[in-house]
Formats: C-alpha cells, sequence, structure tokens
C-alpha cells in the first residue's frame, strides 16, 4: 500500500518520493547500528570493568578468609584505599557481592565467618537490602539469596513477608532463606501462607531441614489443620522425615481429611512411624477410600502390619481390580510366615491371574 | 609435595591453592576435569582433592582413571556438595581415601591433607 501511494503521488516525482524514503532508510539502518555499536562498546567496557574489580576483590576476598584479628584490636579486615575507592562504584559492589557469596557457598568455620564480617565492615548488605525495595522479581529474590547466605538474621522480618509474595521465585527464595537462617523455627511462615508450597519447594525445605538441629516446634500440630492442603501435605513429610512418633494419633485424623493427596501422605506417613497400633485405623478407612489410598494403604500394613492383619489383606486377594490383588499377595508375602500360608491356602491362588500374581509378589520380596 | 586440586569454582580453587601453600606445598591447578586428567598424564601428584561435579569430566572419572594406572597409590581427597551421599559412596568404591563436605573449613582441608600424606 506504502509502495503503491509512494508512486502515484500526483505531487511529487516517484524517484524522489523513493530517494527520500532510500534516505529515511538509510538513515534509520545507520542510527540502529551506531546504537548497537555504542551498546557493544558500553558492553565490553563494563565486562573489562567487571572483570577487573573481579580480579582485585577477588584477592581480597582471599585474604579476608585467611585473616586473623591481632590481639586486643578491633575486629576489623583491612581493605586498601583503591578497593574502598572502587567500592563505591554500584557495579562493583555488586562484584564484590557475587564474589563473597560464591566464596561463602563454599566454606564454612572461620573463613565463612570472616567472609561475612567482610560483608558487614563494607555495608553490602545496604545494596541486598536496596534489591528487596525494588519492583523486579528477580532482584527481590537476588537480594533475598545474598542475605540469607550472608546469614543476615537482623532482617528477618523483612525476609519474612516475602514468605507469602505474589511472586512465586520470590517466595520461594524467601521460604528457604528463612528456614536456612532458622532451621525449623523458621518454618512459622506455613501458619501464613495461602498460596500452595509447590512439590519441588516442600523438597527444598526438608533438604534445608535435613541437617537442621533443634525440634520442629509445637505448633506443628497447627499445620497439620492448615486451610492450606499443601502445608498439610508438607507437615506429613516433616513428620515422617523427622520421626516425630508423638503425632501418631494425629495422623489417624489425617485419614479423615477431604483431600486425597493429605490421606495419601498420612498412610505414606504411618508406614515411616513404623506405627503398628495405626492398623486397625487404617482397616476402618479402607472400605470408604480410593484405588489410590487402598493401595497405599495395603502397602503400609505390608510394612507395620501384625498378624492380625493378614485376615483383612488377604480379603483383598478378591477384588475386582488386578493391581489391589497384587498389592495384597505383597502385603502378604511381607507380613511373614501367617502371610504366605494365607496365600498358600487361598483356593484360587494356583489359577490365573492369582498365580502370575503370587510369583511377582515373591520375586520383588526375594530381590 | 605435589597435590593436584581439581575444583571449578575459581574462588575456592584460589582458597584451596592458598592453604595448600601456606603449609608448604607445591600446588598444580585444573578448573575443570578434563585439566585434571591433561595434569595426571604428565606424573602422578602426591595428593588430589577433587570437587565431583565439574564440566569435561567428574570427579569419579579423575579417581578412576588415577586408580587405572599403574602408579604407587595416590591418597584422593573428595569435595562434594550437600546431599551427595550416593555419589560420595561411589567415590569411596572407585577407591577415593576422604571425602570433604561443601561449605568446608580450610583449616580442615589442610588437617586431612596433612593426616593421608603422613600415612
Amino acid at each position: 500500500m506504502c509502495y503503491y501511494y509512494l508512486f502515484s503521488s500526483p505531487v511529487a516525482p516517484g524517484s524522489s518520493w523513493l530517494a527520500t524514503a532510500m534516505l529515511c532508510i538509510c538513515a534509520l539502518l545507520m542510527a540502529l547500528v551506531g546504537f548497537m555499536l555504542a551498546y557493544l562498546l558500553t558492553r565490553k567496557q563494563t565486562k573489562r570493568m567487571e572483570e577487573r574489580w573481579r580480579n582485585i576483590h577477588r584477592e581480597l576476598v582471599q585474604r579476608a578468609i585467611f585473616w586473623e584479628p591481632a590481639e586486643g584490636e578491633p575486629s576489623h579486615i583491612p581493605v586498601h584505599a583503591g578497593v574502598a575507592r572502587s567500592l563505591l562504584i554500584p557495579l562493583s559492589r555488586q562484584v564484590m557481592i557475587t564474589e563473597l557469596i560464591n566464596g561463602k557457598k563454599g566454606l564454612s568455620g572461620t573463613a565463612a565467618t570472616n567472609l561475612v564480617l567482610l560483608y558487614r565492615q563494607l555495608g553490602l548488605e545496604r545494596d541486598s537490602l536496596h534489591k528487596l525495595a525494588s519492583r523486579k522479581w528477580h532482584l527481590q529474590a537476588q537480594g533475598i539469596q545474598e542475605l540469607a547466605v550472608m546469614e543476615q538474621r537482623s532482617y528477618v522480618t523483612r525476609l519474612y513477608r516475602f514468605t507469602n509474595a505474589h511472586n512465586e521465585v520470590v517466595r520461594r527464595e524467601a521460604q528457604a532463606a528463612i528456614v536456612q537462617l532458622y532451621g525449623f523455627e523458621g518454618l512459622r511462615f506455613l501458619e501464613i501462607i495461602d498460596t500452595p508450597l509447590s512439590e519441588w519447594q516442600q523438597i527444598q525445605l526438608l533438604r534445608l531441614l535435613q541437617h537442621a538441629t533443634g525440634m520442629p516446634p509445637g505448633n506443628i500440630l497447627r499445620w497439620l489443620d492448615s486451610a492450606n492442603e499443601t502445608v498439610r501435605i508438607f507437615t506429613l513429610k516433616l513428620v515422617a522425615e523427622q520421626h516425630l512418633q508423638e503425632l501418631a494419633p494425629k495422623l489417624r485424623e489425617c485419614l479423615q481429611d477431604s483431600c486425597q493427596e493429605v490421606r495419601l501422605q498420612a498412610v505414606r506417613c504411618m508406614r515411616e512411624l513404623g506405627a503398628a497400633d495405626s492398623c486397625p485405623n487404617l482397616v476402618t478407612a479402607y472400605p470408604a477410600e480410593t484405588p489410590a489410598v487402598q493401595l497405599a494403604i495395603l502397602h503400609t500394613l505390608g510394612h507395620i502390619g501384625t498378624e492380625a492383619e493378614v485376615e483383612f489383606v488377604g480379603t483383598q486377594l478378591s477384588a475386582p481390580d488386578n493391581r489391589i490383588k497384587l498389592e495384597a499377595a505383597r502385603a502378604l508375602v511381607r507380613l511373614g510366615d501367617a502371610g504366605l500360608k494365607y496365600l498358600e491356602l487361598f483356593p484360587f491362588m494356583y489359577r490365573s491371574p492369582w498365580n502370575q500374581i503370587l510369583r511377582q509378589a515373591k520375586t520383588e520380596w526375594m530381590v | 609435595m605435589k597435590i593436584l586440586v581439581a575444583e571449578d569454582e575459581p574462588i575456592l580453587i584460589r582458597i584451596i591453592e592458598m592453604r595448600l601453600k601456606k603449609d608448604g606445598y607445591e600446588v598444580l591447578l585444573a578448573e575443570d576435569g578434563q585439566q585434571a586428567l591433561d595434569r595426571l598424564e604428565q606424573g602422578p601428584p602426591d595428593l588430589i582433592i577433587t570437587d565431583i561435579m565439574m564440566p569435561y569430566a567428574s570427579g569419579l572419572e579423575i579417581i578412576a582413571s588415577v586408580r587405572a594406572r599403574t602408579w604407587p597409590k595416590v591418597p584422593v581427597i573428595i569435595l562434594s556438595a550437600m546431599g551427595q551421599e550416593d555419589v560420595v559412596l561411589e567415590a569411596f568404591q572407585l577407591g577415593a581415601d576422604d571425602y570433604i563436605t561443601k561449605p568446608f573449613s580450610p583449616n580442615e582441608l589442610s588437617v586431612r591433607v596433612r593426616r593421608l600424606l603422613t600415612r
């Protein structure tokens, strides 16, 4: 259409319009190339500066790691005037933070303490806090990470606010940071979050808690009653992981939960705790359950059940669903002599599919 | 005494180098697995400190390569991240002598190196 307009104009001859248009395009292209060149040059310059600062800061970080305070002198890591001057530039400060974080992640003991000391001494926590105030989610997440790695517990209130943030990455980082800094105590955010805890986040939190000292706080019971079903699921995983036997009675209540995933997790948790006295509750809950939970119950009964459960598990061999039959056979094999005897006396044991199921269950057990 | 350090985190490798040099050892650096394997071609070090997860070749490959040679036993210390228990077990099966979990203390590393070299 534009082409038509250019060549059909009654005012100017077509060639003149074309020349003007070409000139405009050339000017635009040149401006674009100029902009790209300027951008690349600036970027290159920035990279070079970053590299220079990285080398300078790395040296300071290395010295800080092996620094030992002299007797009776204040704990102050000596910083060369040139380095101090360069740290007035925000980019240089960011390079220093990155170096400190990389070092701190891999070190412990005095070396790590010294890096935290240097971070505070240079006032770099202000930069991290500044990121928290940013409207960009990736900067917020970065700031949270920095404060957590550098063990800045005094800013816990600021971090805590982000545990229920709208952005998932920010929320995830804040939750992990609080747990990293406060262990089990940090899990208090479970009481305020109204967004789901993703499966991945649950794994992350459990991993962070693996080496935490102390015990989960008393309000864990409240988390099991949380309106947020992912909090209930996570709490059950925590109960299983930490072997909190005292919560076994509460697990029976969880078998009545409206959410299938919670009930499933409660059954798995009972297996982990080895709470044999929970078996009658599992047997009672079984008939009203979904096939997924029924399979989990049979699996758990195979692990924590006693001779008393053999009869109940045995009746499931007649279930119409072959998966149930197989799980029941597995459970009976696990239940020992009484279970095996039941299998042998089962009237259809030598007919298909029971004969195949029994073979499968026995092979698995031997493996 | 010559110690080969294979670690891909630049700051950590420098720190380990500084600590070991302070203890009087000669330090050979490899910033990835392949570099470490190339260093091994030049002859046996007295001890190897290696990270497990590295570009081009893993710490496990380095251990396997060392153990496949007809050298007198070279002690190997693994640097592993937390939660890599399975890999650590595999490393021990391959013939690693000790392991340190990151985050680690350079002083602890120094003590372990000394203990292995005087064994």
